[in-house]
């Protein structure tokens, strides 16, 4: 992009302020549960009852509900770590090696593979999650993270394969052939011409099957019975059902549960960004 | 490198470490599976839905008692919330992967009992190997509990499938400071009369101070509570002259047979006194508490915003454990014959004494380890583990003998009385479908006219009929499941209708059923052809 | 493009086929085997062990027949329509971010968007859940500060509603009535981080020659959006459109965590794919949930093929 080109668009005189109040106005309402997550989460039943929606004073912060929150939600954001981070990994690699298969040539039947892998994604899940239930229950694999791994892996394919194919597609033939006269493998290619182009994608893909694999909570549901295993959306679920709710500590626990997450973010906020907006996801 | 790549690099470091963290903490759990002296530990399970303060911990001193007593045993309980209890187990159990141990209730079904738990079989009969050093040494296991383990009893498989552990009665709680400032003492009421009175004065304070205090808390879950057994004071008569059998009661069958027998209609008196004294109460609880949750109204009991809450033994150590106030305690203020408007159709007190234990666990049959799951549920159903459950968690005991803990005092049964009358949610899911869509209205004082009490009648007559069909059918689905050796091997005996009989009826097989099971169906099928005659 | 390859070549590369095997390998056992399997139990009576009885179409016949889960439709079809309106705010707010004239501004924007991300969906549910509470929730306190609430109180009384009373908490999920609209007010105000910067995207095509000229022919900004915006965001809504019907129609998750497993009271909140998750794991149904699920997903086949159809976009 030359430093000339704009971004924006608009006319040059016009009134920019009106535009940034509702901006701003929208942001803060959407931002709101997050502002208020964490204002609650430093407060108790009875100091959040008398005054509701501006923060309390930094010497009245009950910073209990920081330890209890940490005792409850540790293990199941460990949990979910260990889930989402073996689950993105192997998808992406799965992902990454399918998706070489249909852009690099089109091989014999690979419309058919396509067309196969286009239909699953019209498919609704819905009406798989009892046969599947089964399905996990004849490999043993009920109760286990594995189960949530694989599920996650399976799940994530469909979309990632599309968005890398298109991806891959569009990486100059001639990078490969060059790389192919230096007589490497497909696999060498694959490495060495894909993967360094398309680091954003792959960031953007990356932390979106992150994502769904960090709020799944339907299947961990399901599967999972004993506590040691449970992953955070389970967890939260759990958390919901008790009668009496310290609503402080249930906002310090949501806040925990996102704690990955927010690290990761602020990191990684630039590529996401990027990744997102540079048009790499194409309609 | 550029600022970007090494904050990116620095991400994903940190991702790295902790996920390597994470995996050494699963692997490490997995390895911890052999004792210090080298045998397998065997962990046993036990779930239940019982986050109430006090259970949760009174499971876990139960399981730590048992551990100390067989160390190669770990005793874990999970607590599951409610609103999922049925869903979730539903998928352990088909998934063979439940725990040893689950407490049976939330919607379990007979069918569910008979093709996933163990019934307890000729266990009951002995006395319990861990009540050997007690009084109980030799009585055996039904008899140590306060109903005969009835609340482990399933009367359609005709089998025992849980051990019981509590009791739990449902009474009026009492915020005592507030009480101590409405009224100038603590005299908590005891008859309906009384309790109206005390609403009055409520009111009156109210409006008086200014400060918004409601009589009673109600909500979806407390409402019903009381206005169905106010209900049932009303229909307690009634009931009793259905009663055919001398037990006290009458089963739904009977009662909707009555129905059609024209013995007794939506519009009949007792009814409709029913529903206006509902109505009455209702009116001391906020308005619209009928959308309110359970939490809802414990919340405005404990902000002292309403003197009086209905609930059970079960919130006993919530509540107090989080009221700021005394708590007092007392009976469900029941209408005398002496009252004016609703005495007439009234018996007398109504007796606790048919009710069953409650929090009855049951063994099912994917345990791993069946003869220690066992062991340890006749452990939890043994004198010395209701000691120790009622001490922790300050609810009533199941146990014959044992005392109860001073918080729960308040509690005990009332055994004395006559039976309570029968409430129209209880005659079957259809019809309780209607009345939950309808009632609100049935208590809002504005709209319970004769014309939709006519139409109502008319919804009740569908939904009996449906409902009786379905309870025929699920009896005969039991019938086939557990009676099909017994029904057999009695027809083999000779005990069958003679074939001399071309077409024998619904009667002469109900004069000649071989089983109790069989001798129910023709009775309710007889309940059916009676509806059929009366329409 | 993508070269083709055949006979020699293809035998040469047939290494190729082995890049495929993981990726299909994984959809077909979890994704296809599950569908079909589906298929296969919905004509039995199954309750999720060995044992299955063979029912023949009396499960499609009771689906047929299944008052619960047509008028699930209904709500299901609130639940798109209001969907629908809910993807505007997106819109316009990428629309008045891509206006903006500093770059600065724009960037710092969609970082603030992308902020409400990091907070997991589930941890967005339960606070607006929270928010739903009668007793401590925002929505309450919020509408009783604006005194929206005695407004309400006072429609009430004019439409005779019976549902707002003074005094008395507002009961979002307990309230039969407030249900759907709790459930479309849901999430308010409405932006999705991912669908705007793809908007965003797609507006970056235009070049600023086109908002010249429409200054000079002297324009108003509403018809800017109309004649230069929206038509180079068709594909982009179109796009978001089929996956928002699709997901809307399966979506059972929200429904299922505010309102348990029965649609909450009076069975309001009921969708499609909340009682399919209720038969199959409530009544322990599944051969007839498995049925359930096989018309529902022919129906998002019929739609999808629908909106494909007919929705098009002309370059």
């Amino acid at each position: 992009m030359s430093t000339n080109e704009k971004l924006s668009g608009g006319g040059r005189t016009g009134r920019d302020w009106t535009k940034h109040i509702i901006i701003l106005a929208i942001l803060a309402l959407e931002l709101l549960p997050f502002y208020m997550m964490m204002q609650i989460s430093v407060k108790d039943n009875a100091g959040f009852l008398q005054n509701t929606w501006l923060p309390s004073a930094p010497s009245t912060w009950v910073w209990q509900n920081y330890v209890f929150a940490f005792q409850i939600i540790f293990p199941y954001v460990a949990n979910t770590v260990v889930v989402a981070v073996t689950a993105t990994a192997v998808g992406l690699l799965f992902a990454l090696l399918g998706s070489y298969f249909f852009a690099r040539y089109q091989m014999p039947y690979s419309g058919f593979f396509w067309y196969a892998f286009l239909l699953l994604m019209l498919m609704p899940g819905v009406a798989n999650i009892v046969p599947l239930f089964a399905l996990l229950k004849s490999l043993s694999l009920l109760n286990t993270l594995w189960a949530l791994i694989i599920l996650g892996i399976a799940g994530s394919q469909v979309f990632a394969i599309y968005v890398l194919r298109n991806f891959i597609e569009d990486i100059p033939k001639d990078l490969f052939e060059a790389a192919e006269i230096d007589g490497a493998t497909h696999f060498q290619q694959l490495i060495n011409v894909v993967i360094p182009l398309s680091g954003p994608i792959i960031g953007t893909l990356a932390i979106l099957m992150f994502l769904g694999s960090w709020n799944d909570f339907l299947m961990p549901l399901i599967v999972l019975r004993d506590p040691e295993l449970f992953t955070i959306g389970v967890g939260l679920i759990y958390l919901d059902g008790e009668y009496v709710k310290q609503w402080g500590q249930i906002m310090a626990a949501f806040f925990v549960a996102s704690l990955p997450l927010i690290i990761i973010f602020l990191f990684c906020m630039k590529l996401f960004v990027r990744g997102l907006s540079s048009g790499a996801v194409k309609g | 490198m550029t600022r970007e790549r090494v904050l990116n690099l620095i991400g994903f470091s940190l991702l790295i470490v902790c996920f390597a963290l994470s995996v050494a903490r699963i692997v490490s759990a997995k390895w911890f599976t052999k004792t210090s002296s080298g045998e397998n530990i065997i962990t046993i399970r036990l779930a239940h839905w019982q986050l109430e303060a006090g259970v949760r911990e009174a499971f876990e001193a139960i399981g730590r008692e048992y551990e100390a007593k067989h160390p190669n045993v770990r005793v874990r309980s999970i607590p599951i919330p409610e609103r999922i209890y049925l869903n979730w187990l539903r998928t352990q159990v088909v998934g063979g992967t439940a725990p040893d141990i689950v407490e049976i209730g939330q919607g379990i079904t007979s069918d569910m009992l008979a093709r996933y738990f163990v019934p307890l079989g000729d266990v009951i009969n002995k006395p319990n190997p861990h009540n050997v050093s007690t009084s109980l040494a030799d009585t055996p296991l039904r008899e140590t509990f306060f109903d005969g383990m009835q609340g482990g009893f399933n009367s359609d498989l005709l089998e025992y499938f849980g051990v019981p552990v509590s009791i739990v009665t449902v009474r009026i709680f009492y915020n005592l400071d507030l009480l101590k400032k409405i009224t100038g003492n603590e005299s908590i009421p005891a008859t309906y009369e009384e309790f109206v009175a005390l609403c009055e004065k409520v009111k009156d304070y109210s409006l008086r101070t200014g400060m918004p205090i409601v009589p009673i808390a109600g909500s979806k879950y407390n409402g019903p509570m009381l206005m169905d057994r106010l209900f049932s004071s009303q229909t307690q008569r009634l009931t009793a002259d259905f009663n055919t059998t001398g037990e006290g009661g009458a089963g739904s069958g009977r009662i909707i047979e009555r129905y059609f027998a024209g013995k007794w209609q939506t519009t009949s008196p007792e009814i409709e006194s029913g529903f206006a004294l509902a109505r009455e109460v209702g009116g001391y609880m906020q308005p619209g508490f009928m959308q309110l949750q359970r939490d809802d109204a414990t919340f405005m009991f404990l902000q002292a915003r309403s003197l009086m809450i209905c609930t059970g033994s079960w919130d006993v150590t919530s509540i107090a454990q989080q009221a700021a106030f005394p708590l007092g305690i007392g009976p469900i203020p029941l209408p005398t014959k002496d009252h004016p408007r609703y005495g007439r159709y009234v018996k007398g007190f109504v007796s606790e004494a048919g009710s069953n234990a409650s929090l009855p666990f049951g063994l099912t049959k994917s345990s791993k380890h069946p003869e220690i799951a066992l062991d340890f549920l006749l452990f939890l159903g043994s004198k010395a583990m209701a000691k120790v459950f009622t001490d922790v968690s300050g609810w009533l005991p199941a146990i014959v003998g044992v005392e109860s803990s001073p918080r729960s005092k308040g509690f005990a049964l009332e055994t004395a009385g006559f039976s309570g009358g029968f409430v129209l949610g209880n005659l079957g899911p259809d019809t309780r479908r209607v009345l939950d869509t309808n009632f609100y209205r049935l208590i809002d004082p504005s709209s319970s006219s004769k014309e939709f009490l006519e139409m109502l009648n008319l919804e009740f007559a569908k939904t009996f009929v449906s409902d009786q069909k379905r309870a025929t059918r699920s009896r005969w689905e039991n019938i086939i499941r557990s009676d099909s050796l017994l029904g057999a091997s009695s027809w083999l005996a000779g005990g069958h209708i003679s074939e001399s009989t071309d077409s024998p009826t619904d009667e002469d097989r109900f004069l000649h059923a071989s089983t109790i099971n069989d001798r129910a169906y023709y009775s309710d099928r007889l309940v059916l052809d009676q509806i059929k005659k009366a329409q | 493009m993508v070269t083709k390859v055949y006979g020699r070549k293809a035998l040469l590369e047939w290494k190729l086929y082995l890049f495929l095997i993981p990726s299909l390998l994984m959809v077909g056992v979890f994704s296809y085997f599950p569908t079909v399997s589906a298929v296969y139990h919905s004509f039995f009576r199954w309750s999720g062990g060995d044992a299955k009885e063979f029912v023949g179409f009396d499960n499609f016949r009771d689906v047929l027949g299944d008052q619960v889960f047509w008028s699930s439709f209904v709500v299901i079809a609130i639940l798109v329509v209001a969907n629908l309106f809910k993807m505007i705010p997106s819109i316009l707010i990428a629309v008045l971010i891509h206006r903006l004239k500093s770059d600065r501004w724009q960037y710092w924007y969609r970082v603030l968007l992308v902020v409400p991300m990091i907070v997991p969906g589930l941890v967005t549910l339960f606070i607006w859940k929270f928010f739903f509470d009668p007793n401590f929730g925002l929505l309450n306190a919020a509408l009783d500060t604006l005194g929206i609430k005695t407004l309400l109180v006072h429609l009430d009384q004019l439409c005779g509603w019976n549902v707002f009373h003074a005094g008395m908490p507002i009961s979002w999920l307990g309230e039969p009535s407030l249900i759907v609209p709790a459930l479309i007010l849901w999430g308010f105000p409405w932006i999705g981080a991912v669908g705007v910067l793809i908007f965003l995207a797609g507006l970056q095509s235009i070049g600023s020659e086109i908002y010249e000229a429409a200054e000079l022919d002297g324009v108003t900004a509403f018809q800017k959006f109309l004649h230069i915006e929206f038509p180079l965001l068709m594909t982009q809504i179109r796009l978001n459109l089929v996956l928002m019907v699709i997901g809307t129609l399966q979506g059972f998750g929200l429904m299922l965590l505010l309102l348990g497993d029965n649609g909450g009271p009076g069975g309001r909140g009921m969708v499609p794919g909340l009682w399919m998750f209720n038969r199959a794991f409530t009544a322990g149904e599944f051969g007839y949930a498995c049925a359930l699920g096989l018309v529902l997903f022919v129906f998002i086949l019929a739609l999808t093929l629908i909106n494909n159809k007919f929705v098009r976009v002309d370059k």
